[in-house]
């Protein structure tokens, strides 16, 4: 291809109209990016990269509580690597709490699913020593204690925690859920100790639906109230 | 002749008889409205009761979830919450409706659907003190399962037999005309 070579300067400071022969580099597209996120794994392609930057943008429009847990991990410059897996076989997603490392089933890539690890990582935070203590004695508390959460910030008739439920556990939960939160109108910053029994009810069945998480040791939601006191939510 | 008349006899018993056992509350485990006939649950949790037409069989499964089945967020299934208000207004008149803000509880619905949002069985759930009558409740029936339709992340329900999904309705909200009476 012949391109016009510009005229010798004449000193007239007129290039007359020629494009700068030496132009600043042209701008390359920024791989897209997000105040959480530390790196993503070599197996997550582009297309996958956007769906996770897509759910953590969601998870930070959906709500207070979780604006907050966003901001709270932003502000301490707390971030996360992103992988994805296509043999994972009974979990949507996992985090490794030793290294914030989030894995997320690829085709599972949703805001619950990253929200789900967000609230693991906060929970993290919450418990003096950790979360990690209560793996595999306690894990069902910790499981049980982000569904309850979601089930909160998303109002009562979602009711996940309750998958697989009979249709009378399912109702009662949902019951319940609005109870402690005023016809989903506020959040709960404590329970009293009825709703506490109640709680370990729920958490029982939650149990039940999934024995392979192991007994109970009836923790109380600790990092629940933390979320729905410490970001100041109504 | 005779056994004409014999047989209109008859029907008309059978039609004044079906009149007379139409129930006016929910107090026994099985009720009758004017076409349908509803089975009363009492709820063990927090003194509530489950009506459910004795066409539903849904309810009586439990759901199997796909493997990874994620948890579905209120976006994945969406319906026009104001179109369920307009039932209630129009099922309710406003001296009735009054009366059940004035017991400012809300009513639980059950809905099950089809993957293509289509109402496949309604099923309600109430505290024993609320003072419906089933041909309230037959009249909500019949029109929420004709006119609600649900818009379904197909992502999300992938593998699903049938979606549930749940609907709170606050009578003190509706008579306030508050965005969040359905939720």
């Amino acid at each position: 291809m012949n391109v016009a070579s510009p005229p010798p300067d004449d000193g007239s400071g007129d290039d007359g109209g020629y494009p700068d022969p030496t132009p600043e580099a042209c701008p390359v597209d920024a791989p897209p990016t997000d105040s959480l996120v530390r790196n993503f794994c070599d197996s997550v392609n582009a297309s996958q990269q956007k769906e996770i930057l897509d759910a953590l943008s969601q998870f930070k429009a959906n709500n207070c509580v979780q604006a907050g847990i966003y901001s709270n991990f932003a502000n301490n410059g707390t971030k996360f690597t992103f992988c994805v897996s296509s043999t994972m076989l009974t979990k949507n997603a996992n985090i490794d709490l030793a290294t914030y490392t989030i894995t997320i089933n690829v085709n599972t890539i949703t805001t619950t699913a990253v929200g789900e690890e967000l609230f693991h990582a906060y929970q993290n935070s919450v418990y003096p020593n950790g979360t990690a203590q209560y793996n595999p004695t306690g894990r069902v508390d910790i499981e049980f204690e982000q569904a309850f959460w979601q089930d909160i910030i998303q109002t009562s008739v979602n009711a996940g925690a309750m998958n697989g439920a009979s249709q009378s556990d399912l109702d009662a939960y949902k019951i319940w859920i609005g109870s402690i939160t005023n016809g989903d109108t506020i959040y709960p910053r404590s329970l009293s100790a009825a709703d506490q029994t109640q709680y370990n009810h729920f958490l029982y069945l939650y149990y039940q639906l999934h024995p392979t998480m192991g007994t109970p040791i009836y923790l109380t939601p600790q990092a629940v109230f933390s979320s729905f006191i410490y970001f100041g939510c109504k | 002749m005779k056994n004409l008349l014999v047989i209109a006899l008859l029907f008309n018993l059978v039609r004044v008889n079906t009149c007379l056992t139409q129930d006016t509350d929910f107090n026994k485990p099985l009720v009758h409205a004017s076409k349908e006939s509803y089975a009363v649950n009492e709820f063990a949790y927090d003194h509530h009761k489950t009506v459910n037409n004795t066409n539903n069989y849904l309810y009586k499964k439990i759901l199997k979830y796909p493997e990874h089945a994620v948890h579905p967020e209120l976006r994945d299934k969406q319906y026009d919450r104001s179109l369920v208000a307009k039932i209630f207004y129009d099922t309710f008149p406003g001296s009735r409706l009054k009366k059940l803000a004035d017991e400012n509880l809300d009513l639980l619905i059950d809905f099950d659907s089809d993957l293509q949002g289509n109402v496949l069985e309604v099923s309600f759930v109430f505290k024993n003190n609320i003072s419906f009558t089933p041909i309230e409740l037959e009249k909500l029936e019949i029109r929420l399962k004709k006119e609600v339709k649900f818009t379904l992340n197909d992502k999300v329900f992938k593998g699903y037999d049938y979606v549930p999904i749940t609907t709170f309705v606050n009578f003190k909200r509706l008579i306030n005309h508050t965005a969040d009476a359905v939720r």
